[in-house]
């Protein structure tokens, strides 16, 4: 049982509080695509325990790897989330260039900061040093834990998490700060005014273009921004266009020509044989489930 | 990215309401416009339509003026035609009675029909037997009653003359057995109109043979004093005695046993059941089922048919009283019925040639009959097929008012069937009465007249006999209200509702009455079981429950609409050897009450007025001192019957009275032996803190009073338009604990209700802005609270995944309840169905989740209440009823994965679609429906569709006017058209999810076309446990009827009690008492001795239940691999505190994996490529998190 290395990652066992089996922590160098300036400081984890945070990841670091400095820990959004995605509700409807700014939510159980965290699958993160000699130092001990499969501490805030006065928290947590709610509220109102006046803006300067057929984009006094106008105009043109065609065939005869209404008779007739097929077809279904059984 | 297409259109999404409610409009017009003209359709299907229209016209005299003759409508005629019959007409063609009814019944019959080589191997039988009896040999010469006993006394078969009671003493006359002067085959194998069964059931499977005695061996007295029945006793016994030889003889290998025909005794009958035997040449029939009666009749017309008229005595006897003895309808009537087998089998043979469908019309009779518990013996009801025949014959004739007929010889077996049930349900037989007669070729026709003999009758006039002598006014109003039902059914043109008209049984005693009790009679009640009681009711059980049944009548009164007492199993048929059955076993009975909702619980029983003195008088000899006189408030004096709750808890009133008039009309003491289990059921609902049954008004009250509060608030920057109630059992009475004030711990203490404010277009037309506009509003709304007695806070909400930005605004009232208020706005189902045009294909199920959601919480539940609100006033039990449903799935941690309006839909169901039962009045009938229906619900092949209606269709409404008014959406029922587009919705779904793994329940209302807003997150592994355990609950109900013990508490708490054992792991847990905090009164404590609060605790959440949260929190973390089940109801549990939290992993996680980090798993490593799921470390973190919560974990082994 002492497998130290599956797939490319590195097996961490670590101990629990109070725990009988150990529990293990898969982890490797992150090669993401955002090592912009060519230096990749981070550290990619999977199966983190449950309650992971930046402090009880500096904690463990701390006891295992002392030196190495932590810049910042992006945990996944969706370890402690039943669903499998995760949905950003704002892009999907509005196009206004809102900062993807997780830290607005009234919801602070779900601000990151980054987004990073939103799209990790569930139990991962990101471990993210200041310089790459913290890096190496952290890996190379987890690396030489892992490769001895020898168990190390982790740290959890026992006073803080679980039990009675844990859940508790959890209820108090939910009743709101007036202050702090309306704080909150009122900059994200400005952040959004904003963002529409950029968009009405835009809009503004695409009413003085003129395309090829020598039409421009009419704005009423409503709706500001661009998205909202096109919806509009669609959604009317179509109501226009079934109106229309409801005048057309109100205006239509249907019984005027004798094959008007030969044709409709044949079309009633076909309609209901086609009825008594179908019938026919479910009673057969029914007999085949051996529906009529009257016992 | 940058030009991702937006727009404010609905999305084509088949589970978006607007979009299927704006169908329903499109459909519509189309249908009326073009309905004036009718063309005759083709002419198969015109034939059934023409049968169709006019089964329902109850004058065929009137048949002329039918939409569709084929002959051309004259011009009033036309004129006549409104738009709306042709669309009736027209539906109803489209729609299956006309066609896919009769395939279904042409299905059923095929199904039904005996089996050819059954027939040919009991037709052989039959022979044989014929043989046998010709061979019986004569007595040499007539014996007196001494010489006949001594006889078979000193045969070594030790045969006993099956005597009736009393036991003949002396005798002036003499007994002889002679050939029989004809054999014949009667009843429905004679007929062919057989089934096949696969019950044991006796009468079903029967096959009679009438031998009837020669004249010779009677003399014109003979109808007295029981003298033919003692004659024809003598001849059975010297049957039966020379049988047992001849059939060994002859290879015919038979039992024979004696019998009571349809449970008279005074009929008995050789009853022969095939042996096994291994010899070649033995004939065996046993695999027919059938067993063959042999009934001995006595000759046609050899009584005087004046003396045996059901008004004339035909027992003398002494009796120390003078004046004329009571009139022996019974014996008159059982001695006439035995002259006349072979005679009614000629009767009816005619019928059958005359009318071509009468053979299966008498067929779906029988089903529909034997689905209802019903058959021709005294105890089921003395209405059976035989009767069923002899009525529809008699409507052949006739039957009208003025004698005109109500059915036609060349009806449609479907037609025949529905118009005698009409017939029956229209008519009253009771008090008036239908005669005909049987005479052959006579053309006098059968008329019903109004004046009758108040017991139910069908008089034929040749023979002088009421076919009807079976039944008593209890069985009779028990056949109607039947039949009453089943027209309703056959008149829905929206349902298939073939099934239960014809294929569900209906034989569970505590569905088919509303309370249900048993009676075990000592036996000295048979002191007073005198000579002239036993002359007119012959046998004491039948006298009893004559007896029983007028007292409960007088005694209940208006509080039950019917009452209906069987003996629990009666005994009927008896060896040989014995005179009659052993005596102890028919000595209980069984009580089915069917309630009057409306009266059965008042706690006076009102008289007449003072002012009567007459009726006065009466009232007060019958109730003793118990009756008193009261004053009014409208002013009168008025003899009454003051009752109080009964110190049992849960004891229903009607129960307690029936056990005080038993006691004071009956025996002194007999309600000792009287049981209902209804009492416990009642009392399984949980006793409020606060006392009395107001709760829900007192929360009521409280909403009114916010809500004028709210409206004249200054300074809210835009007009309310309205404040409704949402997501809150409690605000419509459906919340297990009623509320109590204060009672902060009972889940159900925050009561939703959604603010809608006048139209604006400022709303910020993005989602999260919106949410924090709308926080904004609430904390405007929060300022304004202050001056005011309420209080108020902000929570945040995660109700709707991925808005992170909902918050609620919770209001404490100074009565004590609390509010959580919502907003909704114009704006906010635009983005959601926004959002889900914009998804990807990949996220756009979770949107779609988003969005129902949504739906549920702000529209949905609006509606729901509404709808609930007001059926719950209309049905009066469906509150109790849904209270203890919620009970029961709470008991078996199942109530926390529904919604509680999935949980009462489900439960309206036996409310508003109550077939084959009747609509539950009382807590234990409908809590038995909605198990009955859940253990019967195939969910992967039938939606549900209610309609959610207030009153079923009585029989008083069913004019025309009314379909059409119905067909016309006048009435909101639901239409054909609304129905069509549910089930249609239905089909959508299981076409892309055959086996249920996404969808399970369907429920679709005229609220919820989409039928799964309630439904959607329900598991398949839930809705199979659902099923699963409804089906074994029935299951005991069942067993217990049958094994005829009572429902105790054992069994109870049977049915309440969880298989924890069926979890991989169960956690206990434990945390702050919560009973009386939830408002619930402890039990076994005192009122007075638990302080109730009289405000809110400072830190509102201390008193909420710590192990929701965690199960909350649990299912957060690990809700991907392990489904976790919890008791929502922490303070119900035995002290109030202690819960458990039960988990079963996924199936698909314990098997090993390859490793990927997607895996969302806590995984150990086996090898280089594989992991396995990590469970110790799991259980480790879940202890981690429960902390002190955590009593003890249990892993299945």
């Amino acid at each position: 049982m002492s497998i130290s290395e599956i797939k490319d990652f590195l097996v961490l066992p670590v101990d629990l509080p109070g725990a009988k089996a150990p529990h293990y922590i898969y982890f490797k160098k992150h090669s993401g695509k955002s090592s912009t300036d060519g230096q990749n400081n981070s550290l990619f984890l999977f199966n983190l325990p449950i309650n992971t945070t930046t402090s009880t990841i500096k904690k463990y670091l701390s006891s295992v790897a002392i030196g190495a400095t932590l810049e910042s820990f992006a945990p996944s959004l969706l370890t402690n989330y039943p669903e499998d995605f995760w949905i950003d509700l704002t892009k999907l409807t509005s196009d206004l260039e809102l900062s993807t700014n997780l830290n607005s939510n009234i919801d602070q159980d779900y601000n990151t900061g980054n987004t990073i965290g939103a799209k990790l699958p569930k139990h991962c993160g990101i471990l993210t040093f200041i310089d790459k000699s913290s890096l190496q130092l952290a890996f190379t001990s987890l690396k030489k834990l892992s490769s001895n499969q020898t168990s190390s501490k982790w740290p959890i805030d026992e006073a803080n998490f679980g039990g009675s006065s844990y859940f508790l928290s959890k209820y108090q947590g939910q009743i709101l700060d007036n202050e702090w709610l309306s704080g909150i509220v009122s900059q994200s109102l400005i952040d959004f005014d904003a963002a529409e006046q950029k968009s009405i803006n835009d809009l503004q300067q695409s009413t003085e273009l003129v395309d090829e057929d020598g039409f421009t984009l009419v704005v009423g006094s409503h709706r500001k921004t661009k998205a909202s106008i096109l919806g509009k105009q669609k959604l009317a043109s179509t109501v226009e266009v079934e109106r229309a065609q409801k005048n057309l065939k109100k205006k239509e005869k249907d019984d005027f020509y004798r094959f008007q209404l030969r044709q409709r008779k044949k079309d009633e007739m076909n309609d209901l044989l086609k009825k008594f097929k179908l019938d026919q077809e479910r009673v057969r279904l029914m007999t085949e489930k051996k529906r009529f059984r009257p016992y | 990215m940058a030009k991702r297409q937006l727009e404010n259109g609905h999305p084509v999404d088949k589970r978006v309401k607007k979009v299927e409610f704006s169908n329903i409009d499109t459909f519509e017009p189309e249908k009326v416009s073009d309905s004036v003209d009718v063309s005759v359709p083709s002419s198969e299907e015109s034939e059934d339509e023409d049968e169709e229209s006019e089964g329902e016209d109850e004058n065929p005299a009137s048949k002329k003026n039918e939409v569709f003759p084929h002959g051309k409508p004259s011009k009033k005629q036309r004129k006549q035609l409104s738009a709306q019959e042709i669309q009736v007409a027209r539906e109803t063609a489209e729609l299956f009675k006309s066609n896919i009814f009769k395939l279904q019944i042409d299905e059923l019959i095929k199904e039904v029909k005996l089996k050819e080589s059954h027939v040919a191997k009991i037709e052989k039988v039959l022979h044989r037997l014929h043989d046998l009896i010709s061979q019986v040999p004569a007595t040499n010469e007539p014996l007196t009653l001494e010489q006949a006993e001594s006889k078979f006394a000193s045969s070594k078969k030790k045969v006993a003359i099956p005597w009736p009671e009393p036991k003949p003493t002396k005798a002036n006359y003499k007994f002889a057995y002679l050939p029989p002067q004809d054999v014949s085959l009667v009843g429905s194998f004679g007929l062919k109109t057989g089934i096949n069964s696969n019950t044991n059931n006796y009468n079903m499977n029967s096959i009679d043979i009438a031998l009837t005695m020669p004249s010779e061996l009677f003399q014109p007295k003979d109808y007295l004093n029981y003298r033919a029945f003692y004659k024809r006793s003598f001849y059975l016994a010297w049957l039966v005695e020379h049988l047992i030889p001849l059939s060994k003889r002859n290879h015919l290998p038979v039992k024979i046993s004696y019998h009571f025909l349809n449970g008279d005794v005074l009929c008995p009958v050789l009853k022969l059941e095939s042996i096994h035997t291994d010899n070649e040449e033995d004939l065996h029939f046993h695999k027919t089922k059938f067993t063959i009666n042999l009934v001995v009749g006595f000759p046609f017309g050899i009584f005087d048919a004046k003396k045996v008229l059901p008004d004339k005595n035909c027992i003398r006897i002494d009796t120390t009283e003078k004046g004329e003895l009571p009139a022996t309808p019974i014996y008159n009537s059982s001695l006439l019925s035995s002259t006349s087998y072979d005679y009614y089998l000629k009767f009816l043979y005619t019928s059958k040639k005359s009318a071509e469908a009468f053979k299966d019309a008498c067929i779906l009779g029988r089903l529909w009959l034997m689905q209802r518990g019903l058959s021709s013996s005294f105890n089921d009801g003395g209405f059976g097929h035989f009767e069923f025949a002899i009525l529809m014959s008699a409507l052949l004739q006739g039957g009208g008012v003025n004698g005109n007929k109500i059915l036609l010889h060349g009806f449609s077996s479907y037609q025949l069937f529905k118009g005698t049930i009409k017939y029956l349900a229209t008519q009253d037989l009771n008090s008036g009465y239908l005669s005909f007669s049987s005479l052959i070729g006579e053309s006098s026709n059968s008329k019903y007249s109004s004046e009758g003999f108040n017991t139910p009758t069908i008089f034929d006039k040749n023979i002088k006999l009421n076919v009807l002598w079976k039944m008593t006014p209890s069985s009779y109003q028990y056949l109607r209200q039947k039949a009453i039902e089943t027209l309703v059914l056959l008149n829905d043109v929206v349902k298939d509702r073939f099934d239960p008209i014809l294929l569900s049984k209906s034989n569970i005693n505590q569905l088919k009455y509303d309370l249900v009790a048993s009676l075990t009679f000592p036996e000295e009640i048979a002191q007073s079981f005198g000579a002239i009681e036993k002359i007119m009711f012959i046998t004491l059980e039948r006298w009893l429950r004559h007896k029983i049944y007028l007292i409960l009548k007088t005694g209940l009164g208006d509080r039950v609409h019917g009452i209906n007492i069987k003996v629990e199993k009666e005994t009927t048929a008896f060896g040989i050897n014995k005179r009659k059955p052993s005596a102890s076993t028919n000595n209980k009975f069984i009580i089915g009450l069917t309630l009057n909702p409306e009266e059965c619980e008042k706690l006076v029983t009102k008289g007449p007025n003072q002012t009567d003195t007459e009726e006065g008088s009466k009232f007060r000899s019958f109730w003793g001192n118990r009756a008193s006189l009261r004053r009014f408030k409208d002013g009168t004096i008025q003899h009454c019957v003051v009752w109080q709750q009964s110190n049992k808890k849960g004891e229903p009133i009607v129960l307690s009275i029936m056990k005080y008039v038993l006691d004071a009309k009956l025996l002194e003491g007999i309600s000792e032996h009287l049981y209902s289990e209804s009492s416990l059921f009642n009392g399984l609902l949980p006793t409020p803190l606060s006392g009395g049954n107001n709760g829900y008004n007192l929360l009521r009250n409280s909403l009114d009073g916010f809500s004028r509060v709210l409206s004249n608030l200054d300074g809210v920057p835009l007009q309310i338009k309205s404040l409704s109630p949402g997501a809150s059992p409690a605000l419509r009475y459906t919340s297990l604990l009623q509320p109590v004030p204060f009672a902060t711990a009972s889940p159900d203490f925050w009561n939703e209700i959604i603010l809608q404010f006048e139209s604006s277009t400022k709303w910020p037309d993005e989602i999260n802005s919106l949410e924090k506009t709308k926080s904004a509003m609430l904390l405007k709304f929060c300022e304004l609270l202050e001056d005011t007695v309420y209080k108020a806070f902000i929570t945040k909400d995660d109700f709707i995944p991925f808005n992170f930005n909902v918050c609620c605004l919770n209001i404490l009232t100074p009565e004590g309840f609390g509010f959580k208020m919502r907003i909704l706005t114009e704006r906010d189902e635009i983005l959601y169905l926004r959002a889900i045009e914009n998804a990807t294909p990949n996220e756009k199920a979770i949107v779609q989740d988003t969005y129902l959601r949504f739906n549920q919480k702000y529209i949905g539940s609006i509606k729901h209440t509404r709808t609930i609100t007001s059926l719950s006033h209309h049905f009066h039990y469906y509150s109790s009823t849904v209270r203890i449903f919620k009970h029961w799935l709470d008991s078996h941690l199942l109530l926390k994965h529904m919604n509680d309006e999935l949980i009462e839909l489900i439960a309206l169901k036996p409310f508003v679609d109550p077939a084959p039962y009747s609509i539950p009045h009382s807590t234990e009938t409908g809590f038995l429906s909605i198990l009955n229906f859940l253990s019967t619900w195939n969910w992967k092949e039938d939606p549900v569709i209610l309609d959610l209606v207030k009153s079923q269709t009585t029989i008083d409404e069913l004019t025309p006017e009314e379909e059409l008014k119905q067909a016309n959406k006048l009435t909101d029922r639901l239409t054909i058209p609304a129905y069509r587009i549910i089930e249609s919705n239905f089909q959508k779904i299981r076409k892309v999810d055959p086996n249920g793994i996404k969808t399970q329940l369907f429920i679709g209302s005229k609220d919820d076309p989409s039928g799964i807003l309630w439904s959607n997150e329900l598991t398949l592994p839930i809705a199979s446990r659902l099923t699963a355990l409804a089906r074994l609950s029935i299951t005991l109900i069942k067993q217990q009827q049958q094994s005829q013990s009572e429902i105790d508490e054992s069994t109870i708490s049977l049915i309440f009690t969880p298989a924890l054992k069926d979890y991989d792991f169960t956690i206990k847990v434990k945390t702050n008492s919560l009973t009386s905090s939830s408002g619930i009164l402890p039990a076994n404590k005192f009122k007075n001795l638990i302080g109730t609060e009289s405000s809110f605790p400072d830190d509102i959440c201390g008193s909420y239940d710590l192990v929701q949260e965690f199960y909350k929190e649990l299912s957060k973390m690990f809700g991907n691999i392990i489904i976790f089940s919890t008791k929502k109801f922490t303070g119900l549990s035995s002290d109030g505190a202690s819960n458990v939290i039960a988990g079963l992993f996924v199936p698909a996680t314990n098997t090993k994996k390859k490793f990927r980090v997607g895996l969302g798993l806590n995984v150990k490593p086996i090898d280089k490529e594989e992991c396995i799921i990590n469970k110790e470390a799991i259980f480790n973190q879940i202890n981690l998190l429960g902390g002190d919560l955590v009593q003890s974990i249990k892993h299945r082994k």
